[in-house]
């Protein structure tokens, strides 16, 4: 078993459904339970760790670097989110390969869904083989009907994979195949619908996966409101912490977030990390540079147990995320429009991404996102029309964009 | 009763709240939002909307009126002289248009503009991309609206359509006694007409509210007018003035020759004027020229001067320098004849030198002065993972 797991602790974190039966074969999907846990704000609690002078946190300052336990041990394990992300990684990866330099293969369904649910040894990496977690459990993890996301990451996987059969020829209109940029290098598989359906399943997975599981489980208030006053038996870290330090975990694989990154290059961050760069840099207020305070802040006050300071900080890093989710989904449209009657090969590749954005905005709750909002403007753009994005007019496009610039105040 | 703990957390998170309202105004830099910069970019602003894009949009919709109107009067009497005055009107026109292309900010880009003038090369045939101009004439309802059927409209498929279908009387018969001659008027019309309805909402908005709205907002924003009317007119010097009319034709990147892939490649010769036209609009617009009297006004260029923006490694202002790049492309523009079609075979280097200026032009612009305005360029397609 797996030693970043804490058994004791499941009915408050996350109850792992099978854990027994784990096998390198095959692993049940986790399930994540909303637990009651209420936070008793009057009681008097005594502190539980020296307390942190936030002036000690710098803009650089090593996200693992100042949580410490009495013997100077790291408190921070970031194991599990970097599993995900590398499991991400490696899904992106393999999808990307049905267009890579010099191959044009089919992508095989259950070898997309055996990343998904970390099956069969695909990762040929034994610290993510092993893991017992997986992509599937946390994600659409906050919600309710979480399995409805998860069987539509499925069916974009079956889909893509019946795309991949087009491969090797021309995609046009209600025809699924490759088309090619105007550089004649960047190649991408669309789907009959003119959707770039590998970019649809990653982008959406930013918001289903990334996006949900940090701001909507873990920084949610029951998380957030999770026990700060004992240890996890058998670690040096309490829930509160625990929850926190998944959420930085699942965002990047540095100890500083945006360390490389500049105003123009995401420094090798990914996904939601680099996107946040990118729709979050000087042209949009230096919103990437406040990840990383925010972070620390965040997890400075849960030494000091100042929940309503963890808490301020959580709403800081969600709004954020929000509005670059947004303003990516605003911006591919705009990308596909400056493309569209010169490179449609360009032009699809940005709309492959906007559509992933888009569905993720479902996610952004802080915003009013919710299903009938994305499930809307994926309709107006692709499935209410014979030949999908084929179909799609510049001004349809404005107008889709205009909703999403309305609703999140952009 | 009073909980002393929850009032001490108040307390605590105002102070802190307080502290990163403070530390928030500390670290941005307020280069760009001086009062007097906000104050000088809403000049700007207001000089180019009121004196150059609205005026050039009027003289445009003023030629482009006499293209339909002439258009009309071929497809309902198709004879030579009806041939020739639609084929003169539509060079006019082209020229003409060369003026506000650039322009790509608001109801332009909503509505995507362009893609109703100007795509090229146009498409004469079914391609994976779509139908081709003779699909869409038997077919007789293909949706202009579709960002796909760019390339079978505008001024490049009327190019085809008045100068690609062989000589004047084996044209004149295309469009009088073929079998095809009344659908292959009437895609003319659809043509010439579409022009004329986007235009006409395009221009509307402007006028009734979009000229308020991008006047009123000189904020630095990525979605404000000055951010949007820097990224669309540099994205057109690049893409479509540097590359789309030289680069990609000379072969200066894929170092292969494209003689068709040249603006009016059917008129022939026409290409430099129409090149030469929409790199002079520019210029124009970066000195803040009046449509109307050529007298400058707020511009880039006045912008750059008063916030004293120099190149770092000559010391020179940066209008200064940016305005000898431009002096430059129009030189070796001097050096060509009309047909780049014919150039870009006999004289490829030349072409490509045109394509080398603009190149020297675009980097200082998209990297130096677009530093020095405190906005970010938003065009180029960075894959973030």
């Amino acid at each position: 078993m797996s030693a970043f797991h804490n058994l004791n602790k499941v009915a408050f974190s996350i109850a792992i459904v099978g854990l027994a039966i784990t096998s390198c074969k095959k692993k049940t999907e986790e399930v994540i339970k909303e637990v009651v846990v209420t936070e008793t704000v009057n009681t008097v609690i005594p502190a539980f760790r020296p307390k942190i002078d936030y002036s000690k946190l710098k803009a650089k300052t090593p996200y693992d670097s100042l949580f410490l336990d009495e013997k100077g041990v790291k408190t921070v394990d970031s194991v599990e989110g970097h599993i995900r992300i590398k499991m991400f990684k490696a899904l992106n990866t393999y999808i990307a390969s049905v267009t890579g330099k010099g191959v044009k293969s089919k992508l095989d369904e259950a070898k997309l869904k055996n990343y998904f649910y970390n099956w069969g040894g695909v990762f040929a990496n034994p610290e993510l083989d092993g893991a017992t977690v997986n992509l599937r459990g946390a994600t659409g993890a906050s919600r309710g009907d979480a399995p409805i996301i998860r069987a539509y990451i499925e069916k974009l996987f079956t889909q893509i994979s019946v795309a991949s059969d087009s491969v090797n020829s021309v995609a046009s209109s209600n025809k699924a195949g490759r088309i090619t940029a105007n550089n004649g290098t960047s190649i991408y598989l669309l789907d009959s619908n003119g959707v770039e359906s590998g970019q649809l399943i990653v982008k959406s997975l930013i918001g289903a996966l990334q996006f949900d599981y940090i701001a909507n489980v873990l920084m949610s208030d029951s998380k957030l409101n999770a026990d700060n006053h004992t240890l996890v038996s058998g670690k040096n870290y309490t829930e509160l912490e625990h929850n926190w330090d998944l959420a930085y975990s699942m965002l990047t694989l540095n100890q500083v977030y945006a360390i490389n990154a500049t105003d123009i290059n995401s420094g090798g961050e990914s996904f939601i990390g680099s996107y946040t760069r990118e729709y979050g840099n000087s042209a949009y207020g230096n919103d990437y540079l406040k990840i990383h305070p925010a972070f620390l802040r965040g997890r400075a006050a849960i030494v000091n147990n100042d929940i309503a300071e963890v808490k301020a900080q959580a709403t800081i890093i969600k709004g954020i995320f929000e509005k670059v989710i947004a303003r990516a989904s605003v911006g591919y449209l705009k990308k596909w429009k400056d493309n569209v009657s010169t490179d449609p090969g360009a032009a699809a590749h940005a709309m492959g991404e906007g559509l992933g954005f888009i569905y993720s905005l479902r996610f952004c709750k802080i915003n009013g996102g919710d299903d009938a909002f994305s499930d809307g403007i994926l309709y107006d753009l692709v499935y209410s029309k014979p030949n999908g994005v084929w179909d799609l007019s510049s001004i349809e496009a404005t107008t889709a964009s205009n909703k999403i610039i309305a609703k999140f105040g952009l | 009763m009073v909980n002393w703990k929850s009032v001490g957390i108040v307390c605590l998170s105002f102070i802190l709240c307080l502290n990163c309202v403070k530390k928030k105004t500390d670290s941005e830099p307020d280069n760009g939002n001086t009062p007097e910069n906000i104050a000088s970019r809403q000049e700007v602003l207001t000089n180019y909307a009121d004196n150059i894009i609205l005026p050039a949009y009027v003289n445009f919709s003023l030629k482009l009126d006499t293209l339909v109107a002439y258009s009309n009067t071929f497809t309902s009497k198709p004879d030579s002289t009806s041939l020739s005055n639609f084929r003169q009107k539509w060079q006019i026109a082209y020229i003409e248009w060369q003026k506000v292309e650039l322009f790509d900010v608001g109801p332009t880009s909503d509505y995507g503009l362009r893609s109703f003038f100007n795509a090229f090369p146009t498409r004469i045939t079914q391609t994976s991309l779509g139908s081709g101009i003779e699909e869409n004439i038997q077919s007789g309802n293909a949706n202009l609206d579709l960002p796909s059927m760019a390339f079978t409209q505008g001024f490049p498929a009327l190019d085809y359509l008045l100068f690609g279908l062989g000589n004047d009387s084996e044209t004149l018969t295309k469009f009088t006694t073929d079998a095809d001659a009344s659908k292959r008027l009437d895609y003319v019309k659809r043509i010439t007409d579409k022009m004329k309805s986007v235009f006409g909402i395009v221009h509307s908005e402007w006028k009734t509210t979009y000229r308020d709205k991008f006047v009123s907002n000189s904020s630095l924003d990525a979605g404000a007018p000055f951010s949007l009317l820097i990224n669309g007119i540099l994205h057109h010097y690049e893409k479509y003035l540097r590359s789309g009319k030289f680069g990609d034709p000379s072969g200066a990147i894929t170092k292969i020759t494209f003689p068709n892939l040249v603006e009016a490649y059917y008129k022939k010769d026409i290409s430099l004027t129409l090149g030469k036209t929409a790199h002079k609009a520019f210029v124009d617009l970066f000195n803040g020229a009046g449509v109307k009297t050529g007298k400058e006004g707020a511009s880039l260029k006045s912008y750059l001067n008063a916030i004293g923006a120099k190149d770092a490694q000559t010391g020179k202002l940066l209008s200064v320098f940016i305005t000898e790049q431009f002096t430059n492309a129009t030189n070796k523009m001097n050096l060509l004849t009309e047909n780049l079609s014919e150039q870009v075979v006999s004289n490829n280097q030349g072409v490509q030198d045109v394509y080398l200026a603009m190149r020297a032009a675009a980097s200082i612009m998209k990297v130096d002065m677009v530093s020095a305005l405190s906005i970010t360029i938003t065009y180029t397609d960075t894959d973030g993972d």
